[in-house]
């Protein structure tokens, strides 16, 4: 299968003083990515646990190239890479097109786990969630 | 003819309760005027802001997919401020009767700006150049 592609516009005031975007920010560009990859594919094939049962375990981002806001989007693309019976990891790439030469700006991973949120605990994958999964990989 | 701008609402922008946070409008209706007067003779960073009043009327939800659009027209131009109305609606709210439509807003907004030099750090008269710029905004008025 392929990436995930998702358009991520900016607001003004994701900047700081330095007139970057904030560090900070970027994890709201990420969650935005998989929302956009998996909300509404995951619901349109009966997975609601995909969609709202998921809870963020770790982050890591590497900060690249600093980013200023633009009206041009940015382009994140979104794959999986590991997938575990209660975990799974999500892999980024933040290309800046402002220029118009796509620079890659940031690198990112997230590990990712289902939750209860009903019981409130973390819980394990269906084969069919892990099937859904697998199609996110990036075989390229 | 008000201007246009999309806003792309975030999953994050919802709160606890389930509805886009009232903070978050200000964030809409300042990167609506920011592409407003992107075309503006002086560009946007002539302005600063002095005054906001907002009217939330209906609740707003994530949608993913789903977008907001602000419709920014200017209410009257003063020696160095101008007041300015700043409209967000659901797209599906908008109709092409514009006396009533403001009634289907999500939130209606109304702002004071300023012309300010920032490294003055002092307010000025507007020039000719963009008063002219800004009358062709003003709602009624024919651009």
């Amino acid at each position: 299968m392929t990436r995930h592609t998702y358009l991520c516009p900016m607001r003004w005031a994701d900047m700081d003083a330095y007139g970057h975007i904030n560090n900070t920010v970027y994890l709201a560009y990420l969650e935005q990515a998989r929302i956009d990859a998996f909300f509404t594919r995951a619901r349109g094939q009966g997975l609601e646990g995909l969609a709202t049962g998921i809870v963020v375990a770790e982050h890591q981002i590497r900060y690249k190239r600093p980013i200023s806001f633009a009206p041009q989007p940015l382009r994140i693309e979104l794959w999986v890479s590991q997938i575990r019976a209660a975990s799974y990891t999500a892999d980024y790439e933040i290309w800046d097109e402002s220029t118009g030469t796509p620079l890659l700006a940031t690198t990112a991973r997230s590990l990712l786990a289902p939750f209860d949120m009903a019981a409130g605990r973390l819980r394990r994958f269906t084969p069919q969630e892990r099937e859904f999964l697998e199609e996110c990989r990036d075989d390229d | 003819m008000p201007h246009r701008y999309d806003v792309a609402v975030r999953w994050s922008d919802e709160d606890r309760l389930g509805h886009v946070n009232n903070s978050r409008y200000l964030t809409f209706t300042e990167d609506a005027r920011l592409s407003w007067l992107a075309d503006s003779p002086s560009g946007n960073s002539v302005i600063i802001l002095a005054r906001t009043e907002i009217d939330f009327a209906r609740p707003v939800h994530f949608v993913a997919g789903g977008a907001l659009v602000v419709q920014t027209s200017v209410l009257s131009v003063s020696r160095s401020s101008l007041r300015l109305r700043q409209d967000v609606f659901h797209p599906g709210d908008l109709t092409s009767d514009t006396t009533s439509e403001r009634a289907q807003a999500a939130a209606r907004t109304e702002h004071v700006l300023v012309c300010y030099d920032y490294e003055r750090q002092c307010s000025r008269p507007w020039d000719e150049q963009e008063r002219a710029w800004l009358h062709r905004w003003i709602a009624g008025e024919s651009s």
